[in-house]
């Protein structure tokens, strides 16, 4: 088996790859070879960093590593059905780590999908530690049914904005949600919301697709522990009712959940971050 | 029950499937039992294929790339789209998580993966055969 930089390889051949490695996994998300492009660019991907495991020209595995700073994340990790429990995975993972550590990270995040035993158990075994578990929240077309909010001042911000707010955030959100990510993705916007009774403030990030509203994550202005999440919610959903929601990567200790739940969000599956600290740089 | 039997009419239906050896097999299985089946490999097309052939019934993957199976199906029972269409999902996640999905979803029910092919053309059959609301 050798280790290749996914750079040499075609997005088309990645994506089938990846697509093959994912036949039999418990949340089989298949992407096309233009979804797969959109996620190395907005997530920061370096192909150069990234990892294909092939043995006499066919892709047995792969592994990619996104790059921030002194932050990596690996992503995308998969093994062809056929080839698992050989120490593919664990020869991809050590290696995006080692390039990690080259690059000068200190440390490299990861998510795994609650459940997925195998993969939690190499991880533990390359030194990686559970922080938080994070959501993946659905919610299908449709007005709000629940009850109007109370009065409140609405403001949409643009994309530039969106993103001051985002900087401006005292907590750490997941990578699929960082300001990197809504920047990369370019079209983001968000409403930010004061309750005129409570005065809570906070805001609402989306992005808008033909048939889907996604980057929606809330937070609170600085200061506040939560935001007002109920009217954010009731007015997106009042904006954009013809769309299907995701909410990606939200904490599962948010404060926010039970609103989340009152406007119909549904739980589809749920993730594990993990984190390996590396140490400062040499 | 592949046809009406007052009309002789051979029920259609509308295959949302990206997995072409899932396809291969619920397409063998369901003409077998003279279904007409129609599959679409994504979302995206299976969207257009729906409105363009109106099926009797739609069988829906979940894990579908581009345009997930969920935002089809959101798409799908808009009221001025195709609600009254038997939506059913076809998926390998957990029963709770697709139990939570097509109730959320307003889909008419799930066939869990991997199907048995035995029981496949009866379940599809049960769904075409069920009173309206």
């Amino acid at each position: 088996m050798n280790l290749v930089p996914a750079s040499r390889y075609t997005i088309q051949q990645l994506t089938e790859a990846y697509n093959q490695t994912r036949v039999d996994y418990l949340v089989p998300m298949p992407m096309s070879a233009h979804r797969l492009m959109e996620y190395i660019q907005v997530y920061d991907v370096s192909l150069d960093d990234s990892v294909v495991a092939e043995e006499g020209g066919e892709i047995l595995g792969l592994c990619m590593l996104g790059v921030r700073g002194a932050w990596g994340w690996a992503t995308r990790l998969g093994v062809l059905p056929t080839c698992r429990r050989h120490g593919a995975g664990q020869a991809l993972m050590e290696y995006v780590i080692q390039r990690a550590v080259e690059r000068g990270c200190q440390v490299v995040y990861l998510e795994v999908i609650v459940g997925n035993v195998p993969a939690y158990r190499l991880f533990t075994k390359l030194g990686f530690r559970d922080v938080r578990e994070l959501l993946v929240l659905r919610r299908p077309p449709g007005l709000p049914h629940a009850s109007s909010p109370p009065p409140a001042m609405l403001t949409w911000l643009d994309p530039s904005q969106t993103l001051l707010r985002a900087a401006a955030r005292d907590w750490r959100p997941a990578w699929t949600n960082q300001t990197e990510s809504l920047a990369n993705a370019r079209t983001v916007g968000a409403l930010h919301l004061i309750d005129q009774a409570t005065q809570a403030s906070g805001w609402i990030s989306y992005q808008t697709s033909p048939l889907q509203l996604r980057r929606v994550l809330i937070a609170p202005d600085p200061g506040h522990e939560a935001a007002p999440a109920y009217s954010l919610l009731y007015h997106l959903h009042s904006r954009f009712p013809l769309l299907d929601t995701v909410a990606e990567n939200v904490p599962a200790d948010s404060p926010h959940l039970p609103d989340y739940k009152r406007h119909g969000y549904v739980e589809s599956f749920r993730r594990l971050e993990m984190e390996l600290p590396l140490g400062p740089p040499p | 029950m592949p046809s009406d039997e007052e009309t002789g009419r051979t029920y259609t239906i509308l295959l949302i499937e990206d997995n072409p050896n899932n396809a291969r097999l619920m397409c063998r299985v369901l003409e077998r039992h003279n279904f007409t089946v129609l599959h679409a490999e994504d979302g995206e097309t299976g969207l257009q294929m729906a409105f363009a052939h109106r099926p009797d019934l739609i069988l829906l993957d979940l894990g579908l790339p581009d345009v997930d199976g969920q935002s089809v199906a959101g798409m799908l029972k808009q009221p001025d789209s195709l609600p009254d269409t038997p939506l059913v999902v076809v998926t390998a996640w957990p029963a709770e998580t697709a139990r939570a999905m097509v109730e959320a979803y307003g889909c008419e029910g799930y066939i869990p993966k991997p199907i048995d092919t035995r029981e496949f053309p009866l379940q599809v059959a049960g769904y075409l055969n069920r009173p309206k609301p």
